[in-house]
């Protein structure tokens, strides 16, 4: 939505229904595929807790490496950001 | 329990603790795409059958009212005031990392008369100290996709929800900030030179990821796997999707 809000509302209606309208197409054939969701849910409870813990745990150490990868990446990406070379590149607003 | 002020851990944090201090009122804009009436009604269908009622209205019509709560990545505090106006929680907790979205909830909920009923504080969700067994509801809205120590977070908020207690979360599920491929991109780019290009903010799909806030979807990929570790009764609907094909 931020990169179409130039759009003339009375414009904008009939292309969103449109638009939506191939969403819920898309969810009804693969509901998997959403990429917002609303969740409900309740914690599990005793040894499946545990066991949720652990795991949750071993993931957290694996993806710790990743996540710091990937911050000192965008770190740098964000400080070229601030540079006045990257205006050069940027796209126009 | 912590209560103080806890610091930003690292330079990518504090660079966003600066970007949200300064964007505090971005969630407000009527430009925001939620807010949008189009999206508001296909979300609420989406996830309540019904365009008209918000998922945090049905939320509190099935599992309602509920004494405690807790809102993390609270921002200014409107979904506290939404759930006390509707007697959904007696009194809610709300936690942002932001300082001046937090001075801000406090101020707007002593002038909607819930002063003494909701209870702000600073904190860094990546680094979050909570009370054991003592919500019985636990709110995370559009805040776990700028979170790092997820499974960390996801462990703390189950252990301190009450043994029946829930957890309503409203969140990006989509790429992290790395995981965009090539593939995924070039399907964004196809969909967005389909609009029409007056329409077009940019002249090419630009990722949704900001430069100036790094924490932005930074392991939201890794959010659903993990809820479902930790909260094996749970509900989830998507809201929205980002075609794959065309």
């Amino acid at each position: 939505m931020s990169q179409i809000d130039t759009a003339p509302s009375e414009a904008l209606d009939p292309f969103l229904k449109q638009w939506f309208g191939i969403e819920d197409d898309e969810l009804r054939s693969n509901p998997s595929c959403g990429y917002h969701h609303v969740i409900i849910g309740r914690p599990r409870r005793g040894l499946a807790a545990q066991m949720a813990a652990l795991f949750g745990l071993a993931l957290h150490a694996r993806m710790g490496v990743a996540y710091r990868v990937a911050a000192a990446t965008n770190l740098v990406k964000h400080l070229a950001h601030q540079s006045p070379v990257w205006k050069v590149f940027r796209p126009p607003p | 329990m912590h209560d103080g002020h806890e610091p930003p851990t690292n330079s990518t944090t504090a660079v966003a603790e600066q970007f949200w201090d300064h964007h505090h009122g971005n969630t407000e804009s009527p430009r925001f795409w939620m807010a949008q009436a189009l999206c508001r009604s296909a979300i609420n269908r989406r996830v309540t059958g019904n365009p008209n009622e918000w998922p945090l209205e049905w939320f509190a019509r099935l599992y309602g009212p509920l004494s405690k709560g807790l809102s993390l990545g609270c921002g200014v505090g409107n979904l506290e005031r939404s759930m006390l106006d509707i007697g959904m929680c007696e009194e809610i907790t709300g936690i942002d990392f932001y300082s001046k979205s937090i001075e801000i909830a406090r101020e707007r909920a002593q002038e909607a008369g819930y002063g003494d009923r909701l209870n702000y504080r600073v904190g860094d969700l990546n680094h979050l100290r909570i009370p054991s067994a003592t919500y019985d509801v636990v709110f995370i809205h559009q805040a776990l996709h700028h979170v790092v120590a997820i499974e960390r977070l996801l462990a703390r908020v189950a252990r301190s929800l009450k043994p029946e207690g829930l957890v309503f979360v409203d969140e990006w599920t989509g790429p992290s900030m790395t995981g965009w491929t090539p593939e995924m991109v070039a399907v964004q780019s196809a969909l967005y030179r389909e609009v029409p290009r007056e329409w077009r903010r940019y002249s090419e799909f630009v990722l949704p990821i900001s430069a100036d806030d790094l924490t932005e979807g930074i392991r939201s990929a890794a959010f659903l796997p993990a809820v479902r570790n930790f909260f094996g009764r749970s509900r989830s609907v998507p809201t929205a999707v980002t075609s794959r094909r065309f």
